[in-house]
C-alpha cells in the first residue's frame, strides 16, 4: 500500500512534468535520428542496469508472451502453411492427395494463360498504390492545414465530423458507394443531372463510373480518398500541433508571407514526419484487397483475358485463383508468395524509414 | 498427404496444447467405421435453401430424430462451396447436404465426397427425368432431387392487355412500344435460354446424359445469333441499360416502368407482398423455337467421408424428408416439386405461377453438373457484360467465350 | 505544453488572418459536404418508403425501415422477407458484434501494451530488431493466409463457436506495438527510476505509472480494434455458419444478397443504426486520437 502511494507520487515527480519529452520539437529526432536514438538507448541502459539483469530478461519475455503467442497462432503458422502449399499441387481436383511439385506453380504462373495479365496488372497495382497514398495524403494534409488555425475555435467539432469515414464500417459504406456510382440509378449521376437541368445544359450524359475502364480506376481512387484521408488528416494535425508556435511568430515578425511560412516552416517539419507514413500507405494499398474487390470485383471485364479485370490488382487476381473456376490453392499460394517478396522489400524500406530497428 | 498430415498435425497439436481442449484427429472420422447401427447418432445437416425452408426441414428432421432416437442439427449454409468441400475433407463438414444447387455437385464429386445413393431410397421413375439426369454421373445416382426451379416471364397485369405474348418478337414490339422489358441480361443463368433456342449449347450431350466438356457449343452460329439479339436489346432497342442488373430490373418491374421481367420463383413472394399486379407465363418462343431455360435442381447428398452408421441414418433421414417435406417446401419456397406425383397435387396445380414455371421447365435443360461447368460461368458472364456495353462484336464474343472456357478447363488441375 | 499553445492563446486577429480564417472555414464546409454526401445517400434511401434508392430527397419520408430493423423478425409489423431475418435479426447481430468487438479490443489493448512496454523499457535479447522482424513477417499479404486459418480452425473443431469469432481478430500487430512503443518512449524515464527507487517492480511500474499515462494511446488502440469485427466479412463468414453467431456484416450480407432491391431501405437503415453509435464513440474519442497520435507517432 505504501509502495503504491509512493509510485503514484512518482507521477508528479518534478522531472516528469507530464510530457516534457513530447513537447520537444520533432525536428530534433527527425533531422538527427541517430542522436535521438542514442539518447533513448542510453537511458534504457541506465534503467536496466538498476535492476537484476537475468530476472529482467525473463520478465521481458513474459510481457511479450501474449503478443507472440497470438502472432504465432494466427500469423506465423498460417503464413508457413500458405508458403508450404505454394510448392504443392493442392487443389479442389487434387484435394486429398497433394504432393510436392517444387517450383512448378511458379513456372505455371509465368508460362500459363495468366502470364499476359501480370504486366498490366502490376503496372496498375503500382499506380493504384502510389496514387492512393499520394491523394489520400494530399487531401488529408490540405484539410489538416485548414483546420490547424488557432483562430478556428470549432476545429474539434469539424474533426469529429470529418473522421466519419473511419467510424462507419467499410463493409457497409462500400456498398453505399457502389450504389451512388451506378450509371443509370446512382445518386451522383442524379445530382449531376439535376444540376445540368438547372443550368440548362442539354448535352449532359450520365457518367459510367464503374463501367468505363478508366473511370472505374478514377472512381476507385476517389472512393479511396474518402476512406483514407481522415487518417492522414489526423496524422498531419498531430504533426502540425507539435510545431512550436514561436516559429510562426518569429516568421511573421520577419515579414514572411503565408506561403513563405508554409514553404519554409511548416513543410520541412511536416514532410520529415509524414514521409514514412506515405511509404506505409503505399505498402498497405499495394495489397488493399477490399478497396478493389468490394467496389468493382476487379471489373470492368477485359476483352483480351478472363484472368483479370481492368481494376484487378495482384492480390485480387491471386484471390480469384483460389475460387471458381480453378480452386488451385497451390497456384494461389505461389502468387501470394511472390507478392510477399514485393511487399516484403517495401517493408524493409519502411523499417528504415520508420526507424524500426533501434541504433545501438 | 504425408506433407499435409505433418503440417496440419503440428497445428492441431499446437492449438490443442494452447486451448487445453481435446484435439479432433483429422482422420478419426474416416477411420472409424462399422459401429453398431443401433447406437444413436448425431447428424449435421447443411442446407443452401432459404431461412423459412430451413425451418421446415428442421421440423421434419426433429420429428424423425424423436422417433429414431437420433439427434439432428439443421443449419443454413451460405458460404462458398469450396468452404463446404474443405470442411468435409477436414472431417468437420455436414453429414447431409440438403438443397444444394445441383450444378455445384461436380465439385464434391471431384473431391470424392458424394456417397452413391443406395437402392431403395428413391424410385427414379417417380421423378421428373431432368432432375434425375441432373443428379447422376455416368448413369449412376449420387444425389436425390428435392425440387426444381426454372425461370418464367413475369408480366404486369395492369399494363399488358389480354394474354401475354407467345413469341419473343411480339414481346419485343410491345416492349419497344413503351411497356418496357428488363431482366438480369448479363447473367448467363437467365440468358442461356436465348442461346439454347438459337441452337447453342454448353457441353454436348453424348447421349446417355453424359456431357462432353471438349465440345463447347457457345461459339456456334446459333449462339452468335443469340449474342446479336442480346446486344440489340441493349444497344439499339435501349430496353435495358448497360449496367442492368437483377436488382435494377426487379425494381423497374415493381415500379411499373417495365412491364416484362424474366426471373424465377424466388421473386413471387416479394411481388405479392408489395402488391404488384403481376402474373407469370411461359417464356415466349424465340425465332419460332422454344426458349430453353436452365433447370436448377435442389439436390440432397450424403457425405461419403462420414461413418457408415451416420451414412445409414442419413439416408433414412433423406427418405423421410422426401416423403414428408415436399409440399411444405413448396408452400414456403415456391419451387417446383421434383416428384411427378406431387406435380399433380391439388395445392401445386392450383398455383398458376408454378404451373407457368413448370411449363417453361418442360423445354429446359438441366444446368451441366460436371466440374467443368465452373469454368463456364465467369467467361460467359464476362462476354455478356462486354456485349451489353458494346465493347465486343457477337462474332468476337463467340470466339472469346469458347477459348476462355477451354483455357479454364485446362487449368482446372 | 507547447503543443497546446496555439489553441490556448488567442490574440486579436489581423485582417489577413480573419480573411484566411473565413476562407478556411468555407473550404472545410465544402469538405464536410463532400464527406457527408454518401452518408446522405444512405439516409435518403433509409427514409424512402419504396427503399429503391436513387432519390436525392426522399418524397414521403418514413421511419418504417428503422422500425423494421429494430423490431423484425419478432413483431407483427414485419412482412417477408423481414420475417425471415437470419439469426434473430439486426439487434442480435449487433449484440454479437459488440460483444466480440469489446473483447477483441480489450485483449488487443493489453497484449499490445505488454509488448510495447517490454520493447520500450526492458532489456532482452531481440529488443533492437524484434519489432522490425515481426513487422517484416506481417507484411505477408495476410488475406491470402485466410484459408489456412480457416482450415486450422476446422481441424481443431473451433469453427462455429464465439471463440473462433474472437480468435480470428486477436493477432497482435507489429505496427501498433511500434506506435505504442513510440508513445511510451516519449514518457520520461525519470518516472520509472523514481518508481524503482521506491521499490516498485516492473509490474508495478507498468501498472501504476505507465498504463495511466498511456491512456490516450490505449484509447486509440481500443477504437481501431473495436472496428475490426465490424469490418471483417470473409473470414468471419467462413468460420461461422451458425445464425446465432452472425455479426452485423455477415447478417446484412446474407439478408440482402437475395433481397437487395426490395430491401435496400432496410439495408440503409441498418447501416445507419450501426454507424451512429460508432460515429459517436469516434467523435468523443477524437481527442484521444489526437493526443495519442501526436505523441505516438511524432516521437520526441
Amino acid at each position: 500500500m505504501d509502495q503504491q502511494r509512493d509510485v503514484m507520487r512518482a507521477e508528479a515527480h518534478p522531472l516528469g512534468g507530464g510530457g516534457s519529452a513530447s513537447s520537444r520539437p520533432p525536428v530534433a529526432s527527425t533531422s538527427a535520428p541517430s542522436a535521438a536514438g542514442f539518447r533513448i538507448t542510453e537511458l534504457a541502459d541506465a534503467g536496466a542496469a538498476a535492476g537484476a539483469r537475468g530476472l529482467a530478461r525473463f520478465t521481458a519475455y513474459l510481457y511479450l508472451t501474449p503478443a507472440l503467442f497470438t502472432m504465432t497462432l494466427l500469423t506465423f503458422i498460417p503464413i508457413a502453411l500458405t508458403i508450404t502449399v505454394a510448392f504443392t499441387d493442392w487443389s479442389l481436383a487434387n484435394f486429398t492427395d497433394p504432393r510436392f511439385i517444387g517450383l512448378q506453380n511458379f513456372v505455371d504462373l509465368f508460362t500459363g494463360p495468366y502470364s499476359p495479365v501480370f504486366v498490366p496488372t502490376f503496372i496498375w497495382n503500382v499506380a493504384f498504390a502510389a496514387l492512393a497514398a499520394l491523394t489520400q495524403y494530399g487531401v488529408g494534409l490540405f484539410v489538416a492545414l485548414l483546420l490547424n488555425n488557432r483562430h478556428m475555435r470549432e476545429t474539434n467539432f469539424y474533426r469529429a465530423i470529418l473522421i466519419l469515414p473511419m467510424a462507419i464500417p467499410a463493409t457497409l459504406s462500400i456498398v453505399a458507394w457502389q450504389g451512388l456510382l451506378q450509371e443509370s440509378s446512382g445518386q451522383i449521376n442524379n445530382l449531376l443531372e439535376a444540376i445540368a437541368n438547372a443550368i440548362g445544359w442539354q448535352g449532359f450524359e450520365r457518367i459510367p463510373f464503374l463501367l468505363d475502364d478508366n473511370l472505374a480506376k478514377v472512381s476507385i481512387i476517389l472512393v479511396g480518398i474518402w476512406f483514407g484521408f481522415p487518417w492522414f488528416m489526423n496524422m498531419c494535425l498531430a504533426a502540425l500541433s507539435s510545431i512550436p508556435a514561436e516559429l510562426y511568430e518569429a516568421a511573421h515578425v520577419d515579414g514572411a508571407t503565408l506561403f513563405q511560412r508554409f514553404r519554409h516552416v511548416t513543410m520541412p517539419l511536416l514532410l520529415s514526419f509524414t514521409m514514412p507514413l506515405m511509404v506505409a500507405s503505399f505498402a498497405y494499398n499495394f495489397t488493399n484487397f477490399g478497396a478493389i474487390y468490394l467496389l468493382t470485383r476487379g471489373n470492368p471485364v477485359r476483352v483480351d483475358t478472363q484472368w483479370a479485370g481492368n481494376t484487378d490488382i495482384l492480390i485480387t487476381v491471386a484471390y480469384k485463383l483460389l475460387g471458381q473456376p480453378l480452386y488451385r490453392y497451390g497456384l494461389a499460394s505461389a502468387m501470394a508468395l511472390l507478392l510477399f517478396v514485393v511487399v516484403g522489400s517495401m517493408a524493409l524500406a519502411q523499417i528504415r524509414a520508420l526507424r524500426l530497428v533501434e541504433e545501438k | 498427404m504425408r506433407l499435409k498430415a505433418i503440417v496440419l498435425g503440428s497445428i492441431v497439436a499446437l492449438l490443442a496444447a494452447a486451448c487445453g481442449g481435446p484435439a479432433a484427429s483429422p482422420s478419426a472420422s474416416a477411420g472409424a467405421s462399422a459401429t453398431a447401427s443401433a447406437a444413436p447418432v448425431e447428424l449435421l445437416v447443411w442446407t443452401h435453401l432459404t431461412g423459412p425452408e430451413r425451418d421446415e426441414i428442421d421440423k421434419v428432421a426433429q420429428a424423425w430424430a424423436k422417433s429414431t432416437g437420433n439427434k439432428v442439427t439443421v443449419v443454413l449454409d451460405s458460404g462458398d462451396f469450396s468452404a463446404a468441400v474443405t470442411a468435409i475433407a477436414g472431417g468437420k463438414g455436414p453429414d447431409v447436404m440438403y438443397g444444394l444447387p445441383h450444378d455445384n455437385l461436380g465439385n464434391f464429386q471431384k473431391a470424392g465426397q458424394l456417397a452413391a445413393v443406395p437402392s431403395g431410397i428413391i424410385d427414379a421413375a417417380a421423378y421428373v427425368p431432368q432432375s434425375i439426369a441432373a443428379t447422376s454421373y455416368d448413369g449412376k445416382q449420387y444425389a436425390v432431387p428435392v425440387s426444381m426451379e426454372a425461370i418464367g416471364l413475369f408480366y404486369r397485369t395492369d399494363k399488358v392487355k389480354g394474354t401475354p405474348p407467345t413469341t419473343f418478337e411480339d414481346l419485343r414490339t410491345q416492349a419497344k412500344g413503351g411497356l418496357g422489358f428488363k431482366y438480369d441480361i448479363k447473367n448467363f443463368y437467365f440468358t442461356y435460354g436465348f442461346i439454347g433456342a438459337n441452337g447453342g449449347y454448353v457441353f454436348k450431350d453424348k447421349g446417355n446424359g453424359a456431357l462432353d466438356p471438349s465440345d463447347i457449343g457457345l461459339g456456334n452460329d446459333g449462339a452468335k445469333n443469340a449474342y446479336q439479339l442480346l446486344q440489340d436489346l441493349v444497344v439499339s432497342d435501349k430496353l435495358m441499360t448497360k449496367d442492368e442488373s437483377g436488382d435494377t430490373a426487379k425494381a423497374a418491374f415493381q415500379k411499373g416502368t417495365s412491364a416484362f421481367y424474366i426471373s424465377g420463383p424466388w421473386d413471387v413472394d416479394g411481388f405479392k407482398k408489395a402488391n404488384v399486379p403481376f402474373a407469370v407465363a411461359k417464356i415466349p418462343s424465340v425465332n419460332g423455337k422454344a426458349f430453353t431455360p436452365f433447370i436448377g435442381v435442389q439436390a440432397a447428398f450424403v457425405n461419403s467421408k462420414t461413418t457408415d452408421a451416420k451414412q445409414k441414418a442419413a439416408w433414412d433421414l433423406i427418405k423421410k424428408l422426401q416423403t414428408d417435406l415436399p409440399l411444405q417446401l413448396f408452400k414456403v419456397g415456391n419451387r417446383i416439386p421434383a416428384q411427378k406425383a406431387l406435380l399433380g397435387d391439388s395445392t401445386v396445380k392450383a398455383d398458376a405461377n408454378v404451373a407457368a414455371f413448370a411449363a417453361s421447365a418442360q423445354d429446359g435443360t438441366p444446368m451441366p453438373n460436371i466440374a467443368a461447368m465452373a469454368a463456364v460461368w465467369g467467361p460467359a458472364g464476362g462476354v455478356l457484360d462486354l456485349l451489353a456495353q458494346n465493347k465486343i462484336t457477337p462474332a468476337a464474343a463467340a470466339d472469346k467465350v469458347v477459348k476462355d472456357i477451354k483455357d479454364g478447363i485446362a487449368q482446372q488441375k | 505544453m507547447t503543443t497546446l499553445a496555439p489553441a490556448a492563446r488567442r490574440p486579436r486577429m489581423r485582417t489577413d488572418e480573419r480573411l484566411q480564417l473565413w476562407a478556411s472555414r468555407i473550404l472545410v464546409w465544402i469538405f464536410i459536404a463532400l464527406v457527408f454526401f454518401p452518408v446522405w445517400g444512405v439516409i435518403a434511401v433509409a427514409l424512402s418508403p419504396t427503399g429503391t434508392g436513387g432519390e436525392l430527397i426522399p418524397q414521403n419520408p418514413t421511419g418504417d425501415n428503422f422500425l423494421d430493423v429494430l423490431t423484425c423478425p419478432g413483431s407483427d409489423r414485419c412482412v417477408p422477407p423481414a420475417t425471415a431475418l437470419p439469426g434473430g435479426g439486426f439487434l442480435q447481430w449487433l449484440r454479437t458484434t459488440l460483444v466480440v468487438a469489446a473483447i477483441v479490443a480489450t485483449i488487443q489493448v493489453f497484449m499490445t501494451a505488454f509488448a510495447a512496454y517490454a520493447f520500450s523499457r526492458l532489456r532482452f535479447w531481440g529488443r533492437r530488431w524484434g519489432i522490425a522482424v515481426l513487422f517484416l513477417i506481417q507484411s505477408f499479404p495476410a488475406f491470402m493466409a485466410t484459408p489456412a486459418i480457416f482450415m486450422s480452425l476446422v481441424y481443431v473443431g473451433l469453427n462455429d463457436t464465439i471463440f473462433a469469432l474472437i480468435l480470428i481478430h486477436l493477432t497482435a500487430s507489429a505496427f501498433w506495438i511500434w506506435m505504442l512503443k513510440g508513445f511510451l518512449d516519449g514518457l520520461p524515464r525519470e518516472l520509472d527510476e523514481a518508481a524503482a527507487v521506491d521499490g516498485a517492480n516492473s509490474w508495478q511500474t507498468f501498472r501504476y505509472v505507465i498504463l495511466p499515462l498511456a491512456l490516450p494511446m490505449l484509447a486509440v488502440l481500443f477504437l481501431f480494434n473495436f472496428m475490426t469485427p465490424f469490418n471483417e466479412f470473409f473470414l468471419t463468414s467462413l468460420v461461422n455458419k451458425s445464425p446465432d453467431l452472425y455479426t452485423v456484416p455477415v447478417g446484412m450480407y446474407i439478408f440482402v444478397r437475395d433481397n437487395f432491391t426490395s430491401r435496400y431501405g432496410f439495408y440503409a437503415a441498418a447501416t445507419l443504426l450501426t454507424a451512429i453509435p460508432l460515429a459517436l464513440v469516434w467523435g468523443f474519442g477524437q481527442r484521444f486520437v489526437q493526443a495519442g497520435l501526436t505523441r505516438g507517432a511524432v516521437k520526441g
